[in-house]
């Protein structure tokens, strides 16, 4: 069973990487075997079932706000 | 220390920073109202409170050597006149001038030259050993100017080989050549102060400072710096590639390295290495002024980095929540006509 860190390292990467998001999607353990993370049968499962058009649209929007906005304000203290 | 404050850098007294103002501006008024209102706007745009290092360091060292005080209000106000000539300079070399600037910018660049060497001239024969190291920090400025501040020594990660792809301390200090001018008002402190001895270690920790004042500003300015094509430390550390220019492209290579590389740990370390070494150059001349100035600068790294570390993470628990959440509807079973 993966860790919350290693899934958010999993599907973290498959926002920021089209093809590796399709891969994922398409056989979850092998592509999580890749990184080292095992994942368990109900982990499996999930990244099975979840909407593909979906994901596709939050991750675009994902990759189109992290290009386009600051994480932390300027701070103009250096 | 804490590590999740910031707060503002220490700077000059209130009243210092007024008298340099007042002389700046009495000063421009010799020349065209047209050049004196250009440098109005320009002083507005180096003001002391982002510009601290560069309108404190004489006070600060002159506090420590014991310097009279008309000499550190002169190198004060020299400071003033070299950042405002120097910015006036690089905005023209990165094409930055909007249209109404290009006609005065040239002369106000020749005004402001020509009253910065004139503070110094008040202080250093023309024999002094002074105008050999301005005349060497001029031509590092003038070389780092023309290759746009890029790192263009040191050596490119071979394939595969990770460790290259960090930055390193010498990569950082080469970055901030461009600031080398401001050596000057710390060198001319010692010289005047007869702490000869001490110019090495003052030029080390300028270097030392702006450094790390690059190194932090690039990752505050990454996207505009992709956007705009211009070279980008964070964005070249993102890539593994320090000699090269990095053009637009790379934004999701810099998202990466801050959503899922530890928020930029590594080069936030480098920045920690730099403002340490710096912190030992200014305790080694019991400057209290440095000092004080470069402990908020650590803290306000360090406080910098926890944020976008929490936020970048924040951000991402979020949208990978969203994620898997997002099941597939249950098919509906095809509606089969009820026999009647």
């Amino acid at each position: 069973m993966a860790t919350r860190q290693e899934m958010e390292r999993l599907v973290g990467r498959a926002l920021f990487d089209d093809d590796f998001r399709a891969r994922l999607l398409d056989d979850p353990a092998r592509v999580a075997e890749t990184l080292d993370i095992d994942l368990s049968y109900d982990e499996v499962e999930r990244l099975r079932e979840v909407n593909r058009h979906v994901v596709d649209r939050i991750a675009e929007d994902f990759q189109r706000e992290v290009a386009r906005s600051g994480e932390v304000e300027r701070l103009g203290l250096w | 220390m804490t590590h999740n404050s910031a707060g503002p850098l220490p700077r000059l007294p209130r009243r210092e920073l007024d008298l340099a103002r007042t002389a700046y501006l009495a000063a421009l008024q010799r020349f065209p109202e047209e050049l004196f209102e250009a440098g109005r706007r320009l002083l507005e745009r180096v003001d002391g409170a982002n510009w601290a290092l560069e309108w404190s360091l004489p006070y600060w060292l002159g506090e420590t050597f014991g310097l009279w005080r008309e000499a550190v209000r002169t190198l004060t106000l020299a400071n003033v006149f070299g950042l405002a000539y120097a910015r006036l300079q690089d905005d023209a070399v990165d094409d930055e001038l909007g249209r109404d600037e290009r006609a005065s910018s040239p002369l106000l660049a020749t005004a402001l030259y020509h009253l910065w060497l004139e503070q110094y001239h008040k202080l250093f024969d023309e024999t002094s050993l002074f105008w050999r190291h301005f005349d060497s920090y001029m031509s590092t400025w003038m070389r780092s100017t023309l290759r746009g501040g890029v790192a263009a020594t040191g050596s490119s990660p071979a394939p595969g080989d990770d460790t290259g792809a960090m930055v390193t301390v010498e990569h950082a200090l080469v970055l901030a050549e461009r600031g080398a001018p401001l050596k000057a008002g710390g060198v001319a402190a010692c010289l005047l102060a007869f702490r000869q001895e001490d110019v090495t270690v003052v030029e080390a920790a300028v270097d030392h400072l702006l450094a790390a004042a690059v190194l932090l500003d690039h990752v505050q300015d990454w996207r505009e710096d992709l956007a705009a094509g211009r070279y980008n430390a964070f964005a070249a550390h993102a890539a593994g590639q320090w000699e090269t220019e990095i053009a637009g492209g790379n934004v999701q290579q810099v998202a990466a390295e801050i959503y899922l590389g530890d928020a930029g740990g590594r080069y936030f370390a480098l920045v920690r290495e730099i403002t340490g070494i710096a912190r030992r150059e200014a305790q080694s001349l019991a400057c209290r002024g440095l000092v004080h100035y470069v402990e908020r600068l650590e803290e306000n790294a360090s406080a910098y980095h926890t944020r976008l570390a929490e936020q970048a993470k924040g951000k991402l628990r979020d949208t990978v929540t969203r994620f898997l959440d997002s099941v597939k509807e249950p098919e509906t079973a095809p509606t089969v006509p009820h026999p009647s």
